[in-house]
């Protein structure tokens, strides 16, 4: 827990791998004021995950703009017949997730460059302090 | 710029392998098989006569080619079993009552995710393959000769190897494997006709009834697979030809013992179709393939069939990523059919993916 704000409900964490994030508290989430800055937790994150496709390195915008992101992962390999979608982040770790039906797998492929928001905690359990 | 939302990402980390073979539990069988008697050709002019030395040794090549058979078909996973029933389209004059239990469990499947090959555009993965099965099979002979005599075979086998899968494509891929099966077979015989009664324990002596022997078999093969994904449909075509040699290497009886050589090709259509609707919070899928196994040698004399074909059907849950390795578990069922029999099976298909 890297820190927390009960009166705007929400927390920083970082996670054994991986980067800080900034995470809303959900409304299922309580006693927030008990969690402290150092507590090491479980927390079940909802978060967003946006894949985009880039031409010659830039992302088209809205009227022939092109922009660059800040890319947080790669997609490595999909499999859209069982949904999985492999991501490799820049620390070289490796992530397969499995993804809501509807999600139109069949349009991304490796290479493509993914962006990570997060949304919000669903559920937190303080396992140390 | 595509969206997607992805609840606890951390909690379905994993890593999976962009294939679909897999490490499969062979169904649990229960069939019975009629297969043409060893001993039902024998006819010596009376009831009174002995068996003759020539018929022996025609007798003792029968049972070679059975050990054979029965080590293959209970110890490799590649081969299909079910619950078969005789249709009597044997040849000669012989008629077969023949029940036989086969239970096998096993697996094939490729590991990892495909590593380069130098720089040639070619991935490879390690393949693994292992089953065992045990075989029980009891021959009611109806000849002349033998009425009511009994005849039971039993085979314990167990099999294990593996290669390398090399990926020439992203559908197209070949997968060379060495395996080694061990076999155990055993023969216990009731002699109720006289000609037997008469001749039980010289028929023991010379090794043609009650005996056991010890066999290896070593099994070379090269799978060819081609998997098209069609929307999220994904189809594997394959075909896996087979060399099968099996000696024997102790034996109950100085007379009995073996060497054979035969070959099977197993065709295979596979198609796994995702139907877009949950389950117990996991995805139905549905498919079904058919498979034709062509058998070779002494492997086609000693099942005294030239091919089995089956054709498959089942509905499963995935669970791909969701629960260990386990790649989806649902129920299917299959019709087997042969050159002289018929049979299904049915029961649990849960497969995994390493």
């Amino acid at each position: 827990m890297q820190s927390v704000d009960p009166g705007a409900r929400t927390l920083a964490l970082t996670p054994r791998q991986g980067v800080t994030r900034t995470y809303q508290a959900g409304a299922q989430v309580q006693n927030l004021d008990r969690i402290r800055v150092g507590d090491t937790v479980r927390a079940t994150v909802a978060e967003e995950l946006t894949v985009y496709v880039l031409r010659d390195g830039e992302l088209p915008g809205p009227g022939g703009m092109r922009q660059t992101i800040a890319s947080d992962a790669r997609v490595l390999w999909v499999d859209p017949s069982y949904r999985l979608l492999m991501l490799r982040y820049p620390d070289g770790r490796d992530e397969t997730l499995k993804v809501p039906l509807g999600v139109k797998l069949g349009e991304m492929e490796a290479g493509d460059d993914v962006v990570i928001r997060p949304l919000e905690v669903r559920s937190l359990q303080v396992q140390a302090r | 710029m595509i969206q997607l939302n992805s609840e606890a990402p951390t909690l379905q980390s994993g890593r999976a392998a962009p294939d679909t073979s897999a490490v499969r539990p062979r169904r649990v069988l229960h069939p019975s098989l009629g297969i043409v008697l060893v001993l039902a050709g024998l006819e010596p002019v009376t009831t009174h006569a002995q068996i003759a030395p020539d018929q022996a040794n025609e007798i003792r090549n029968a049972i070679g080619n059975r050990v054979e058979a029965l080590a293959v078909l209970a110890g490799d996973y590649g081969i299909t079993g079910g619950d078969f029933r005789t249709t009597g389209k044997f040849e000669g004059s012989e008629t077969i009552d023949a029940e036989m239990v086969v239970t096998k469990l096993g697996g094939a499947g490729d590991f990892g995710m495909p590593r380069p090959v130098g720089g040639i555009g070619v991935g490879w993965q390690g393949r693994l393959q292992g089953n065992m099965g045990y075989i029980e099979a009891t021959n009611h002979l109806h000849s002349p000769l033998l009425e009511g005599d009994i005849n039971t075979f039993k085979e314990y086998a167990v099999e294990f190897g593996g290669g390398a899968r090399f990926w020439v494509s992203d559908g197209l891929s070949l997968a060379p494997t060495v395996l080694g099966i061990y076999g155990h077979t055993s023969s216990s015989y009731t002699a109720n006709s006289p000609f037997m009664q008469a001749n039980f324990v010289r028929a023991i002596d010379m090794g043609l009834i009650n005996w056991s022997v010890d066999t290896w078999t070593l099994r070379t093969a090269v799978n060819i697979q081609y998997l098209i994904t069609w929307d999220r449909t994904r189809i594997k075509l394959s075909s896996e030809p087979t060399y099968y040699h099996t000696e024997s290497f102790n034996s109950s009886n100085a007379n009995l013992s073996l060497t054979g050589d035969s070959e099977s090709i197993a065709t295979t259509v596979d198609v796994d179709i995702p139907l877009g609707v949950e389950l117990f919070g996991h995805e139905l899928r549905s498919g079904g393939g058919f498979e034709r196994n062509d058998f070779f040698g002494e492997l086609r004399t000693g099942l005294n069939v030239d091919h089995i074909d089956e054709i498959e059907g089942r509905v499963v849950l995935d669970f791909l990523n969701e629960l260990w390795k386990v790649q989806w578990i649902g129920v299917s069922a299959s019709y087997v059919w042969g050159t002289s029999f018929t049979g299904w099976t049915a029961g649990l298909d849960v497969v995994f993916r390493f």
